[in-house]
């Protein structure tokens, strides 16, 4: 009878729970919590900036250990590649130098109107389904919902959530991410995100050309600027009787160990 | 004293959920607790998890609470109607666990339509 009694006032107490989750939800909602959330925040951050960073580091370890084999041939082929990279680079820099002269001339608007705002990455999120990477910086730095994180021009993706001292990104990889994108054939399509850190790009026309090695570019819009890089294509799915064809995207870094990030803040 | 050892062990099991491995541990234990008919201590770990997944995470700490709260009402229905065996007990934890993600996704999405 008294064990009857305890689990109906279970249930109670946690319908009870339900209710007052629901006015902490709004309350949140509208920023009441930040005075309380900003302060343990000061506090918890550096601790989780130093365990991420011994984890990273930890795994790195095991996964040199592992890869050792493969080192030597891969250290060769970045030798060559990097030979070739260099010539690129100085023909770029005249490009470049030319590009800047003629703005000027003309007058136009130079690239650069945005800021950078650095940040370190302190942990990811406990939803399994979600691909969200968590920083140090928030509303207080100036973070704000929907701004664009890159590393170089390399496009990361979005801030999803702003806590006080704290943001989630939500990364290209996430499966609610849908950016139009285009790859270096001038060939259009939507990427998003897929179960298990895959990128796909899709609905791409299937008379075009997709080559594994391509690299896909953000489209711009959406506050999202033109020119960012997605990743490269690994591998292209055709099947003839579909109307689009599609094509897994390998981002060109890997976004599980990164440290430090870049927020495109409007000065 | 135990309750604010039990609130430094929720907030332990928070920063490794965020940091080591994606398993709401915090989850785990209130579970462990509420099996054992240890219903404050359970109650001390709901609030405090959720509270601590919330600031190392950005996430609602009220659609925390609720998704917790919601996972222990199946919890313990599904207590109700499965024989009292240690085989059943850790089925139906990893069966909450997994639901867990699926009543947050849920709540959140209720509380954004009702805003």
């Amino acid at each position: 009878m008294r064990r009857l009694d305890l689990k109906r006032s279970l249930y109670k107490i946690f319908i009870v729970l339900i209710v007052v989750g629901f006015l902490f939800a709004v309350l949140e909602r509208v920023g009441a919590m930040d005075p309380i959330k900003g302060p343990v925040q000061q506090v918890t951050i550096p601790i989780q900036i130093g365990l991420f960073q011994v984890r990273n580091n930890i795994s790195n370890f095991f996964q040199t250990l592992t890869e050792v084999g493969d080192l030597r041939n891969k250290n060769l082929q970045l030798e060559e590649e990097n030979a070739l990279l260099k010539a690129e680079n100085q023909k770029l820099k005249e490009l470049s130098k030319e590009n800047q002269a003629l703005r000027e001339q003309i007058g136009a608007s130079i690239e650069g109107k945005q800021g950078l705002l650095v940040a370190k990455t302190i942990g990811f999120s406990p939803i399994v389904s979600k691909k969200l990477l968590i920083i140090d910086k928030g509303k207080l730095e100036g973070v704000e919902k929907g701004m664009v994180v890159v590393v170089r021009n390399i496009f990361i993706g979005r801030i999803y959530e702003v806590s006080p001292h704290s943001s989630s990104i939500q990364l290209v990889s996430d499966p609610d991410t849908k950016i139009a994108a285009i790859t270096d054939k001038n060939i259009r399509g939507i990427v998003s995100g897929q179960f298990g850190a895959e990128i796909e790009l899709r609905e791409v026309v299937q008379g075009k050309s997709l080559n594994p090695g391509d690299l896909v570019f953000t489209i711009g819009g959406s506050d999202i600027p033109r020119g960012l890089v997605i990743g490269e294509i690994k591998e292209v799915k055709k099947v003839e009787r579909e109307l689009f064809q599609r094509a897994t995207v390998k981002p060109l870094i890997e976004q599980d160990k990164l440290s430090n990030i870049f927020i495109l803040i409007d000065k | 004293m135990t309750n604010v050892l039990l609130v430094l062990i929720a907030s332990f099991l928070g920063l490794i959920q965020t940091v080591v491995l994606p398993i709401n541990f915090a989850l785990l234990l209130i579970l462990i607790l509420v099996s054992a008919n240890r219903i404050q201590a359970g109650l001390v770990v709901t609030i405090a998890g959720s509270f601590f997944l919330s600031i190392f995470t950005n996430i609602n700490f009220g659609i925390l609470l609720i998704s917790f709260s919601l996972s222990l009402i199946i919890y313990l229905i599904i207590r109700k109607y499965t024989p009292d065996r240690v085989i059943f007990r850790y089925t139906t934890f990893v069966s909450v666990l997994i639901i867990w993600e699926i009543l947050f996704q849920f709540s959140n999405r209720v509380f954004e339509s009702f805003l």
